[in-house]
Parts: C-alpha cells; sequence; structure tokens
C-alpha cells in the first residue's frame, strides 16, 4: 500500500521517454539510466513497450505506433505492486495530439479530450493483455499510474480504467499534465482512483490547458505545487535536471509530506471590479481568476447551465461568438451585471496586454473585439512557433 | 446527424479554447518562443577508447557500433585492431530541440556482433543535452570482456550530484 516517493514518480515519468522506439540495433532498457527504479520495479521489454498512435492525422493515416507505456512488476517494498509509467510528447506528430481538441464520450461515460482518448484507446488492448496475467496473480497489489505531459494526461484515463477493470487499488502520479474531460470525469476520476498526485510549476503552461469547461482531477482538491513563481514559461514544462526548474529536480524528494500544495482554485466565486483591472497581470494566476470570473458572473446571471448546454447541442456559432451574445444579454439585464461585464472585459484586457484597457461600451461587437483582438494577434505568433519546430 | 453537428461544435469550443490559451500566453513567452528559432549544441558522445577482449584473448577486426539516439539515430562504427582496441571522436550536433518546450530523450548504445551474439557495451539514456564528467571519463577506457555478464553500474554525478547515472553493460566500469 505504499505510495511511491515523488522522486521515484518523477523518475519513472522521465525513463518513459526512452521507450518511443529502439535504434536500429533494438535494444532498449526502460528505466536502467537511473539506479533507484531498478531498486523497486523490474521492467521487460522483451516483447517491447506498450504501442499506441497518436492523435496526429498523419500518424492515424499510416497507423504508425510508438512505444508508449511500460508495466513493471515491483520488488523490495513494492513487492505484488506494479507501474504503468506512460510517456509525454516528445515529437512534433505528438505535439498535434496536445492542440487537437474535441470532446468524445470516454469509457466511463463521461467527456474527455477525444485526442487523448484516441490514444488511450490505440494502447488499451495490448495493455489489458500485458496486464491481465499479471494482476491475475495479485488482486491486492497497488497498480501505479505515472506520466509527464500527454504521458500524465493518457496515465489519468489509464488509471481510472485500470482501477474499474480489475479492482485492485491504483495510485496516479501526474506532472506537468493537461485537464483531460469536463467536470463529470473529474468528479468520476477522483472518487474512483484512490489517491492522485498531481504536481505543477506555477509557470508551467500545460497543466492550464485546456481551458475551462476542462477541469482538473482531484475535483476541488489539492494539487502538488512543486514550483511556486510567476509568469509563464514554456522551459517551466521540462523534465530534465538542465532545465529550470527542471520536475526531475523539484520532485526529487522522498516524501510528499514535505512538499508544497496548492488547493485548485476550481472556480471559487470572483467578481472583478473594473476599476481594480490594473492590478491584473499576465500570469498563471489571473488566467484563472478571469476563467472564475466569467464563470461567476455567468452563474450570477443565471446563463451558466445555458451555456454549456448550448455547446453541447450546438448553435452554428463559434463559441466565443455565442460567449459574446450571451454577455451582451447579460449586461442588458441590470446595472450591477452590467459593471460585472465590464470588470471582466477590462481585466481580459490588461490581462492580454492591450494598450487601452477602456471598456466604452457592452455591444455584442465590442465583447466579439476584446476576445478578438487578443486571438488574432496571438494566432500569428503560435502559428510561426509551430512552423519553427517543422 | 445530430450527433455530428453536436461534435463539430463541441470540437470548435474547444479548439477555440485551446488556441485562446495557447495565443494569450504565447504573448509572455516571446522569449521562449524566439529560442525556438535558435540552434543548441548538443552532445551525443565523449570521445571513446576500449579493448575488447573475450576470455582474455583480444577480440580482433570486428565491428564496433556507436548508436546515438536524439529524436533522430546517428550510427557509425569502426573496427577492432589486432589488440582488440577502437575508438571513436566526440560527436556533437546542433538542434533546436532544447529550446522547445518538451524534453527529448539522448541514448547511447555501444554494441558489437561476435559469433552470433550481440554484446550491449554501453547503454545509458538521459534528457539532458550536455555533457557529463563521470561518463566522458568511463569512456576513455573502457575494458570489455565479452564472457563478463551485462551489469548496471551506479556511477556518480558530478553535475546533479542528487541524481546518480546507471550505466548497463558488460564493460567493467568499477
Amino acid at each position: 500500500m505504499a505510495t511511491l516517493s515523488p522522486k521515484l514518480a518523477v523518475q519513472l515519468a522521465s525513463a518513459a521517454y526512452d521507450i518511443k522506439a529502439p535504434g536500429s540495433s533494438g535494444i532498449y532498457y526502460f528505466g536502467k539510466s537511473s539506479p533507484d527504479i531498478g531498486k523497486s520495479f523490474q521492467f521487460d521489454l522483451a516483447n517491447g513497450p506498450i504501442q499506441g498512435i497518436s492523435g496526429s492525422i498523419l500518424a492515424r493515416l499510416l497507423n504508425r505506433s510508438t512505444g508508449f507505456a511500460a508495466v513493471g512488476k515491483g520488488k523490495g517494498q513494492y513487492e505484488g505492486d506494479h507501474v504503468i509509467a506512460i510517456r509525454g510528447t516528445a515529437s512534433l506528430s505528438d505535439g498535434i495530439t496536445d492542440a487537437h481538441i474535441g470532446l468524445t464520450g470516454g469509457d466511463n461515460n463521461s467527456l474527455i479530450h477525444a485526442g487523448f482518448n484516441k490514444t488511450f484507446q490505440s494502447m488499451k488492448p495490448a495493455l489489458e493483455s500485458t496486464l491481465t496475467p499479471m494482476l491475475a496473480r495479485s488482486a491486492t497489489g497497488t497498480v501505479h499510474c505515472v506520466g509527464h505531459s500527454l504521458g500524465g494526461a493518457l496515465a489519468h484515463i489509464t488509471a481510472d480504467w485500470v482501477k474499474r477493470r480489475y479492482k485492485n487499488k491504483v495510485f496516479l502520479y501526474t506532472f506537468g499534465a493537461p485537464r483531460v474531460g469536463l467536470d463529470g470525469f473529474a468528479m468520476k476520476t477522483s472518487s474512483n482512483i484512490d489517491r492522485i498526485f498531481r504536481c505543477t510549476h506555477a509557470a508551467d503552461p500545460v497543466p492550464m490547458v485546456p481551458l475551462w469547461p476542462f477541469v482538473h482531477a482531484p475535483y476541488q482538491g489539492e494539487e502538488v505545487l512543486l514550483a511556486p513563481g510567476q509568469g509563464i514559461s514554456f522551459a517551466a514544462h521540462k523534465m530534465a535536471m538542465e532545465a529550470t526548474p527542471g520536475y526531475l529536480n523539484t520532485a526529487n524528494s522522498n516524501s510528499w509530506r514535505s512538499l508544497q500544495t496548492r488547493s485548485a482554485n476550481n472556480h471559487a466565486a470572483v467578481r472583478l471590479k473594473y476599476e481594480n483591472r490594473h492590478q491584473a497581470s499576465f500570469s498563471n494566476y489571473w488566467a484563472e481568476k478571469i476563467s472564475s470570473g466569467l464563470i461567476t458572473l455567468l452563474k450570477d446571471a443565471g446563463y451558466y447551465t445555458a451555456v454549456l448546454a448550448q455547446a453541447a447541442i450546438g448553435t452554428g456559432l463559434t463559441f466565443y461568438d455565442m460567449l459574446a451574445r450571451t454577455l451582451e444579454a447579460v449586461a442588458k439585464a441590470s446595472t450591477k451585471l452590467a459593471e460585472q461585464t465590464k470588470g471582466l472585459l477590462g481585466h481580459m484586457l490588461v490581462f492580454a496586454r492591450q494598450a487601452v484597457s477602456t471598456v466604452a461600451e457592452l455591444s455584442y461587437k465590442f465583447i466579439r473585439w476584446v476576445f478578438d483582438v487578443t486571438l488574432g494577434a496571438l494566432y500569428r505568433t503560435a502559428r510561426e512557433a509551430i512552423n519553427s519546430v517543422m | 446527424m445530430q450527433l455530428t453537428s453536436r461534435w463539430r461544435t463541441l470540437l470548435k469550443l474547444m479548439l477555440g479554447g485551446g488556441i485562446l490559451i495557447y495565443l494569450i500566453f504565447s504573448q509572455q513567452v516571446m522569449a521562449d518562443m524566439f529560442s525556438w528559432f535558435k540552434k543548441y549544441d548538443v552532445h551525443l558522445s565523449p570521445a571513446v577508447r576500449g579493448k575488447i577482449t573475450f576470455s582474455g584473448s583480444p577480440v580482433a577486426n570486428v565491428k564496433v557500433f556507436r548508436e546515438l539516439t536524439y529524436d533522430k539515430e546517428y550510427l557509425d562504427f569502426t573496427m577492432t585492431d589486432e589488440q582488440g582496441n577502437f575508438s571513436f571522436d566526440e560527436k556533437n550536433i546542433r538542434s533546436r530541440r532544447p529550446g522547445s518546450a518538451f524534453d527529448t530523450a539522448k541514448r547511447q548504445v555501444l554494441y558489437l556482433d561476435h559469433n552470433d551474439q550481440r554484446y550491449v557495451l554501453w547503454y545509458y539514456s538521459t534528457l539532458n543535452a550536455a555533457e557529463a564528467k563521470t561518463l566522458t571519463e568511463k569512456m576513455q577506457h573502457l575494458r570489455c570482456e565479452l564472457t563478463q555478464p551485462e551489469t548496471t553500474y551506479e556511477l556518480p554525478n558530478h553535475e546533479f550530484p542528487e541524481h546518480p547515472h546507471g550505466v548497463t553493460g558488460v564493460c567493467s566500469l568499477d
């Protein structure tokens, strides 16, 4: 029943990067380059790792599969336990999985990210044929699911599936993992999986996506904040020791108790005052705050459920069109709600670093513009970033 | 066809959300962005020098392969001389990958085929792009006796003392 130490969990998540493909020699090992792993778990790659197909269109067309997961048998204090270590995003074709955002019904009948689910489904048969004989002999052992980045998202779906399929105790450990599903998925998996250690760096952008209505698990629970900090930096997503801060460095601890936790601010009520908008800055903190402000406004106005439902049934409008039309209606309902809408938009403009953050009117056109200026300018930058790594 | 249109709208909604956040964040991370265009040094392998024996006798005129992987594979080989000695030059590349948000595994494998058997001389992998002093030193004098079992050695990490290196192979690294 022992949990993996943070140190062991992060090393397993890191070792999973090495199983993507063997070299031309066919030689590859799991975890042998981190001596701690070999002291606690034994991996047999004689039949290769569990293969999966990443969500990119090209990979699916070509049915191109790569190694995604390795299953290890516990020894010593982990005797009877098993670990499933799942690889994160290590190439561009995998990177598309992260940006390929759509929803689909997952195995537990709640809505989850379609790309993550596709990759999970592609590895599930192999995972099942590997686990079934192993767990038949050890119904009491814990199954530890570990992953970084996309690997963390896959570990989350895997942990939920293992628990429902085998009834063993299941612990989940993720590092810099994105949100996987909507609140239904977060709630179901929070109660189904026995323990969840969701580790982040404050500056890592990946745990901040996809945006609401995606929600993290543990639902309204705690995350392990391995490095506090201001701002947002892509480098904060890395594991490597030579990265700053690098998950391998920040999680290098023997006990979870010694690490700092932070309650996931799963949308506490936030009402933003227009005159305070200059306090906003471009940071994780304000991203969360503005998200909460939007949700609170929709709830205060009684539109929250309608927006979610409309998004789900489809109106032919884009989400931001629909949201802009909704906010226009909200602002017309009362002076109080108009002020609250103005406060939200003002904070958004300051957050997005617009030179002028004055909210002059609350028309559909203006609200749509607030979304547009941000989206338009930034879209080019993201495209350039993607092109630069091709 | 309700399902199809529902799915499409959801797709649009989620894409919008995802793009928005990426885009919003990309302004702040402009510096990071431009670092994606830059190329960085990646140290794939130090210079290697070693001697191969079988039951104490030199293994002569055999191909030794060095398979280095960092996104792509870089494979080269050399022949052992009459005394079983072999060597490789240091290998460095330039890559954009260290500037990206995602980790790239670097793998070093030395192996040879002898009497229909494949022997792993050295196996090591890491997410670090830079050189590791201990490994550079060890690779200067590999003593590889092929009748020895493959062993995993725990070696001190000079740069990151809390993370010892694990190197696996038949060569003695004591």
